[in-house]
């Protein structure tokens, strides 16, 4: 199983909001992590459908989702709705 | 997601420390999913920022939020007054300690870290690119 990895201050983005102490600089972090790959491809229970007809849902491990489970693209927000 | 391409997911990663109802803002969220409405109150939480943000009774707030959402009233102050899913928000904010998520908004495209407030053209540059692989 490959290593699970944040890059952190992607290089590209230049609007990103730092993410360390002033002294560093975009680079690409590894973290190393155990267990089961948190952004592997989850299992799911669809719960219905919203707009659109998109499923939602959520995962074994009880985030919500929306979008096709088979959909090519994970795509995983961390937020804290500000 | 409507074409099909991105199942998106969603992990909180409320900031108590700078902003203090972001933690009950997540427990609402999760309580509105025990009721499969999710989706709804998390587009209201982001939509009224200003109005709970910073407002000491932010749960009076949620509670209408539940209401306009169409909630069961009871059900979801119950859950949101006795917390029933601060453990799982917990359980997300292990996960961003475990991965090191350093800050919010945060993203991971098809395995790859972005974070901060990123223009949309830069999150769909991260979806083509894991489209074309």
């Amino acid at each position: 199983m490959p290593l699970l990895c944040l890059i952190l201050l992607a290089a590209c983005g230049s609007t990103a909001t730092p993410m360390r102490p002033p002294t560093s600089v975009p680079r690409t972090e590894i973290v190393p992590t155990a267990g089961p790959d948190p952004f592997a491809r989850p299992e799911v229970t669809i719960l219905g459908e919203l707009e659109g007809g998109i499923p939602f849902g959520v995962t074994a491990d009880g985030h919500a989702f929306k979008g096709d489970p088979a959909a090519p693209v994970l795509f995983f927000e961390f937020s804290d709705y500000q | 997601m409507a074409t099909g391409k991105v199942l998106y997911i969603f992990i909180n990663y409320p900031l108590s420390s700078i902003h203090a109802q972001a933690f009950l803002a997540a427990e609402a969220a999760e309580c509105a999913g025990q009721q499969a409405r999710f989706w709804e109150m998390h587009d209201k939480l982001y939509l009224n920022q200003s109005a709970w943000a910073d407002n000491e009774g932010a749960l009076g707030v949620f509670l209408g939020y539940g209401q306009a959402v169409g909630l069961d009233q009871t059900a979801f102050q119950i859950c949101l007054g006795d917390h029933d899913m601060a453990d799982k928000v917990e359980s997300d904010l292990a996960l961003v300690k475990q991965v090191q998520v350093p800050s919010t908004p945060a993203f991971v495209i098809d395995g790859k870290g972005i974070t901060g407030a990123q223009p949309y053209s830069t999150l769909q540059q991260a979806i083509d690119a894991a489209l074309n692989k």
